[in-house]
C-alpha cells in the first residue's frame, strides 16, 4: 500500500474563552487513501466539521488551538507559516461547504469567480484560455447550458446548480483532496443522487479524493470507500464501508446504523 | 387504518394561485383538486420549486389563492369574513420548518405555549399553567424548559415545541411543512413515534410536505407528488412507493440512498436530464417534457389530467392513461 | 456548529461595565446632575448680571468665567443642559409616537398604501430644516416652540423609514406566520410580536436623531434663529462667544465643549446598544 495522500495523528483541538477551556476533538487519527471516498460521520455537534476546518487551519488562531499531527503530500500542515499555508488551501486541499450561497460572491458573475480560482494557481494563463477551462468544468459538472451560466449571477440560479458551481470553484486548481462539509444535505434528493455520482466520476478521472462528512448513512453508503465514525469528538470507529454497515463493532456505529434502519422501518 | 373518504374534513378543488412579478404571472399552483378524510395521513413530496410548502400555507389561507375552493369540514374558507377565519383557524394549524425565525426570539416557551390561549381568550377560562403543563408532558418536555429561551433548545425539542404550540387548541388539521429535515435520524424517529401517538390520541389528520420521500411509506396513508405546481400523481404510498407510475415519481423513488452498500452499488439512480424550466416559460402540455426521457409529441401539447389507474391511484402522464 | 449559553447575572453585569455604553451612560448621568443640580449649588442666577466682572476668567468665584454681561458662565450652561434636555424629551416623544406610528402602517399596510406614504415622506424630507425654522419662527415667534418642531420635523422620518424597514423583515418571517395561523389579528401581532423585536432599531436610531436634534437647535440658536437672550442655550451662548474667541475663550469653549460632550454620551450609549441587540440574548461560543 502506497503512503497515504493525507495522514492525521493525533489531532486535537481545543476552544479557549474567557469563561471556559474545552477539547473539542480528541485525539483522532486516520488517513485518506489517494482516489477514495472517506466518509465521515457522527451526528449534530460531533466535530465533523471542526475537523475539516483543522485540516486547513481556517479556525481563528485566537481562540482555537491545534495540536497533533497532519500530514499531506509530505508537509507538515501544523508547521506550516500562513503564506504556505495559502498555497495549500483551494489549490491542493479544496473545501465545499454545506450552502452553496457561502461560496459564491452574490455580486459577481460566475465567470469572474471561476476565472479568479484559476488564475490564482496559473497566474500566465490568458483570459480566452481560462474562459475555456472554466466552461469545460462546467460542462464536466454536468450544468447545462454552461456558457450561459457563466454569465449569470448566483442568485438566477437554483440550488443544486449552485453546488455544482461550488464544486467546480474548488476543483479547477485540480487539487488533490476535496473536504466536502454536508455538500447535499440542503439539496434535494434528485440532485443529491447527481451530485455523488459526479463525486464518484471524479475520483476515478480526476485523481482526487475526497473527505465527505455527513450525517446521512445513506449517503456513505451510495459512495464511499471506507468510513470514519465520530462521536463528540472521538473518533469511536474506522473500517470500510462493507466492515461498518454489515459488522459494526463499537456500540455507537451499531447505535447510529439501528436508528437509521429503525427509522425506515418504522416509516417503511 | 380505516379512512372515512366520504366524509372528507378537506376538500380542494382546482386550487390555483398566481404571483405577480413584474408584468408576469406565475403559477404557483395550478388546478390542484384532492381530498382529505378524517384521520387520514396525506404525504406531498416534490422538490424545491414544486410549490408544496405555498399549498400547504394556502390550505391555511395564511396565501390568499387567486381562484378555486377550500372546504373545511363542510365550509368554504373563502366565504368567511376575517373574524370568522380567525376563529377557524383554531382547528387547523402547522408545524413550520424546524429554522432559526419559527420562534419569536423574545419569548419563553412559556410564552410561547400561552400565546394560543391568549389569542383566542382563553386564558380566563382556563387553568393556563396546567394546560401548559399538559401540552409539554404529551410531547416530552420537561417543565424545566419553561424559563428557557428558544435557542437554549436543541433541534429535536425545537420540533417538540412546535408541535406542543399546533397542538394547545385541540385542532382537527395539522400541516407539518418539512417537520424531518435538519434532524438526526434518531431524532427524526422520535419525533415520527411521536406525531403518530398524538394522532391516535387526538384523532388528528395531517398533511405531511416533505422533499425527503425516504421516511415516508408506512408513516403515510397516501402520497401525492408534486411537480411545478401540480399533483402528478395520487395514491395509496405503498402503491406509489413499490409501483410508481409517473416518470418522475421514479426518479424520485430510485434516487433514495438505500443504507447497504451492497445493494447500493448494484442500483443505478433514475437521473432525469436538465433542470426546472423557468417559471416564466412554463412549457404548454405535460409540465415535465423537458425532462422526462419518454416525452413524445401529445405530450408537448396536452396536458396531462389526473386519472384513475388501479383503485386510487391516480396519474397525470399521457403514457399511462388506458387508451 | 452553534453553542449557546445564557449568560449568569453575575456575567452579565461584568460585560456591561466595561462596555462603551457605560461611558456613555456616565457622561450623560454627569449632564443631568449638572442640569439638575448645577443652579442651586451656585451662587448665582443665569440673568444675573456683575457689571463690575465684565469677561472674567474662569476664577474660584466664576467657575466657567463670565461673558460681556457678567453674566456667570457655570450657571448659563446649567441652563443651556435645560434647554437640550427639553429638546431631547420632545425628540424622543416625537419619534416614538409619529416615527412609530408612521412606521408602522406603511410596513404592514398593502403594497400601494406604503408606496404612497413613503413618497409622501420623501417631499416632507426635502424640505430644508433652516426655511422650516425661519417660517415657523414668523408664524409662532422664535422661541423654544417653534425650535423643538422645526428640528423634530424631520428626525420622526427617519425613525419611521427604520420601524417600516425592521416590520418589512420581520412580516416574512415563520414566527409571524405561526401566529397568523394561530388566529391573532394584525394589532396583536403589532403590539406583541413586531413592535418589541423593533425596540433595538428604534433605540439606536434615537442615539442618532437625539443628539442631532441637539445640535440643530445650537446650530439654529447660533444663527441667531432660535431662544431669545436672557435665556440661555449652548447655541446662543457660542453664537454670542464665537467674537470674543481672541481674547475670551472661555465663552466658546464651555458651551462647544458640552454640545460636543453631550453629542460624545449618545453616541456611546448607541454603539453599547448596537453591539447588544447584534448578539441578542446569548453569547455564541464557536
Amino acid at each position: 500500500m502506497s503512503d497515504p495522500l493525507l495522514s492525521v495523528s493525533q489531532l486535537s483541538l481545543f476552544h479557549q474563552s474567557q469563561q471556559q477551556h474545552t477539547q473539542l476533538i480528541q485525539e483522532i487519527s486516520f488517513f485518506i487513501q489517494k482516489q477514495e471516498i472517506v466518509g465521515l460521520v457522527g451526528e449534530s455537534g460531533s466535530g465533523k466539521s471542526l475537523t475539516a476546518q483543522s485540516i486547513l487551519q481556517l479556525l481563528p488562531r485566537k481562540n482555537f488551538k491545534i495540536s497533533g499531527s497532519i500530514h499531506f503530500e509530505d508537509k507538515e500542515l501544523l508547521t506550516l507559516s500562513e503564506k504556505e499555508l495559502r498555497q495549500i488551501r483551494g489549490k491542493r486541499i479544496a473545501l465545499m461547504s454545506q450552502d452553496p450561497s457561502a461560496a459564491l460572491n452574490p455580486t459577481l458573475t460566475i465567470q469572474t469567480q471561476l476565472l479568479e480560482g484559476l488564475c490564482r494557481t496559473n497566474s500566465k494563463i490568458t483570459k480566452k484560455e481560462a474562459i475555456r477551462i472554466s466552461t469545460e468544468w462546467l460542462e464536466r459538472m454536468h450544468v447545462p447550458n454552461a456558457s450561459l451560466r457563466m454569465r449569470q449571477y448566483p442568485h438566477e440560479l437554483s440550488g443544486g446548480t449552485k453546488q455544482r458551481i461550488a464544486l467546480a470553484m474548488a476543483l479547477i486548481s485540480e487539487p488533490a483532496l476535496l473536504l466536502a462539509d454536508e455538500p447535499t444535505t440542503a439539496l434535494d434528493m434528485t440532485v443529491q443522487a447527481e451530485i455523488l455520482l459526479l463525486f464518484k466520476e471524479l475520483v476515478q478521472k480526476n485523481q482526487l479524493s475526497v473527505l465527505l462528512i455527513t450525517h446521512d448513512l445513506g449517503v456513505v453508503a451510495n459512495c464511499c470507500d471506507r468510513v470514519l465514525v465520530l462521536k463528540a469528538g472521538h473518533l469511536v470507529e474506522t473500517g470500510t464501508v462493507d466492515e461498518i454497515f454489515s459488522t459494526p463493532k463499537h456500540a455507537y456505529t451499531q447505535s447510529l446504523l439501528q436508528s437509521k434502519r429503525n427509522l425506515l422501518a418504522y416509516a417503511n | 387504518m380505516p379512512i372515512e373518504i366520504h366524509t372528507p374534513l378537506l376538500k380542494v378543488s382546482s386550487l390555483r394561485k398566481f404571483f405577480r412579478i413584474s408584468n408576469s404571472r406565475i403559477p404557483i399552483l395550478d388546478a390542484i383538486s384532492f381530498e382529505l378524510g378524517l384521520g387520514e395521513i396525506l404525504g406531498i413530496g416534490g422538490e424545491s420549486g414544486c410549490g408544496k410548502t405555498t399549498l400547504g400555507k394556502t390550505l391555511l389561507h395564511l396565501i390568499e389563492p387567486t381562484s378555486g375552493k377550500i372546504e373545511f369540514q363542510g365550509l368554504d374558507l373563502s366565504q368567511l369574513s376575517p373574524t370568522e377565519m380567525r376563529a377557524q383557524r383554531q382547528h387547523m394549524q402547522m408545524i413550520f420548518q424546524n429554522s432559526a425565525d419559527a420562534f419569536n426570539p423574545r419569548f419563553t416557551v412559556k410564552d410561547i405555549l400561552a400565546e394560543p390561549f391568549i389569542i383566542h381568550r382563553l386564558h380566563r377560562q382556563v387553568d393556563l399553567n396546567e394546560k401548559i403543563s399538559t401540552l409539554l408532558n404529551q410531547v416530552g418536555l420537561d417543565t424545566h424548559y419553561l424559563k428557557r429561551y428558544t435557542h437554549e433548545l436543541s433541534g429535536g425539542q425545537k420540533q417538540r415545541l412546535a408541535i406542543a404550540r399546533a397542538l394547545a387548541l385541540r385542532p382537527k388539521l395539522i400541516i407539518c411543512d418539512e417537520p424531518f429535515s435538519a434532524l438526526d435520524a434518531s431524532i427524526q424517529l422520535q419525533t415520527m413515534q411521536l406525531l403518530t401517538k398524538l394522532q391516535k390520541e387526538f384523532k388528528l389528520t395531517y398533511i405531511l410536505i416533505s422533499h425527503d420521500l425516504s421516511a415516508m411509506r408506512n408513516f403515510t396513508h397516501r402520497l401525492a407528488i408534486m411537480y411545478l405546481g401540480q399533483i402528478v400523481e395520487i395514491g395509496p404510498s405503498p402503491a406509489v412507493y413499490d409501483q410508481p407510475q409517473h416518470p418522475y415519481t421514479q426518479a424520485l423513488i430510485s434516487a433514495i440512498p438505500i443504507t447497504n452498500p451492497k445493494l447500493e452499488r448494484l442500483r443505478k439512480p433514475v437521473i432525469l436530464k436538465g433542470e426546472l424550466p423557468n417559471l416564466l416559460q412554463k412549457p404548454q402540455g405535460c409540465p415535465f417534457q423537458t425532462r422526462c426521457p419518454h416525452a413524445t409529441d401529445i405530450c408537448r401539447q396536452v396536458k396531462p389530467l389526473l386519472q384513475e389507474i388501479t383503485h386510487q391511484h391516480f396519474v397525470a402522464c399521457h403514457l399511462r392513461l388506458k387508451v | 456548529m452553534q453553542v449557546s449559553v445564557t449568560l449568569s447575572h453575575s456575567q452579565r453585569f461584568k460585560y456591561h461595565f466595561y462596555s462603551m455604553q457605560m461611558y456613555g451612560i456616565l457622561i450623560l448621568c454627569f449632564l443631568i446632575l449638572m442640569m439638575s443640580v448645577g443652579p442651586y449649588i451656585s451662587t448665582y442666577h443665569y440673568d444675573q448680571m456683575h457689571l463690575a466682572a465684565k469677561n472674567h476668567a474662569p476664577s474660584w468665584n466664576f467657575w466657567f468665567g463670565t461673558d460681556d454681561l457678567g453674566r456667570d458662565i457655570f450657571v448659563r450652561t446649567c441652563y443651556g443642559a435645560r434647554i437640550s434636555f427639553c429638546i431631547a424629551i420632545a425628540t424622543v416623544c416625537i419619534d416614538l409616537f409619529l416615527g412609530i406610528f408612521v412606521g408602522s402602517l406603511a410596513g404592514l399596510a398593502n403594497p400601494k398604501v406604503d408606496e404612497c406614504v413613503m413618497r409622501l415622506l420623501d417631499i416632507l424630507y426635502s424640505i430644508p430644516t433652516l426655511l422650516t425654522a425661519i417660517l415657523l419662527s414668523v408664524f409662532f415667534g422664535s422661541g423654544l416652540l417653534s425650535i423643538v418642531i422645526a428640528v423634530n420635523v424631520i428626525s420622526w422620518i427617519t425613525m419611521a423609514r427604520i420601524v417600516r424597514g425592521q416590520i418589512l423583515l420581520l412580516k416574512e418571517m415563520d414566527f409571524i406566520l405561526a401566529v397568523r395561523s394561530l388566529g391573532a389579528n394584525s394589532s396583536y401581532i403589532l403590539l406583541k410580536h413586531l413592535l418589541p423585536n423593533t425596540w433595538g432599531p428604534i433605540m439606536v436610531t434615537l442615539t442618532m436623531t437625539i443628539p442631532s436634534a441637539i445640535f440643530s437647535e445650537a446650530f439654529l440658536s447660533f444663527l441667531g434663529l432660535g431662544i431669545q437672550a436672557p435665556m440661555a442655550s449652548w447655541g446662543t451662548m457660542a453664537y454670542e462667544g464665537l467674537p470674543a474667541l481672541q481674547y475670551y475663550p472661555w465663552r466658546l469653549f464651555f458651551p462647544a465643549a458640552f454640545i460636543s460632550l453631550t453629542m460624545l454620551s449618545f453616541y456611546l450609549i448607541g454603539e453599547g446598544l448596537k453591539k447588544t441587540f447584534n448578539s441578542s440574548y446569548s453569547e455564541n461560543i464557536l
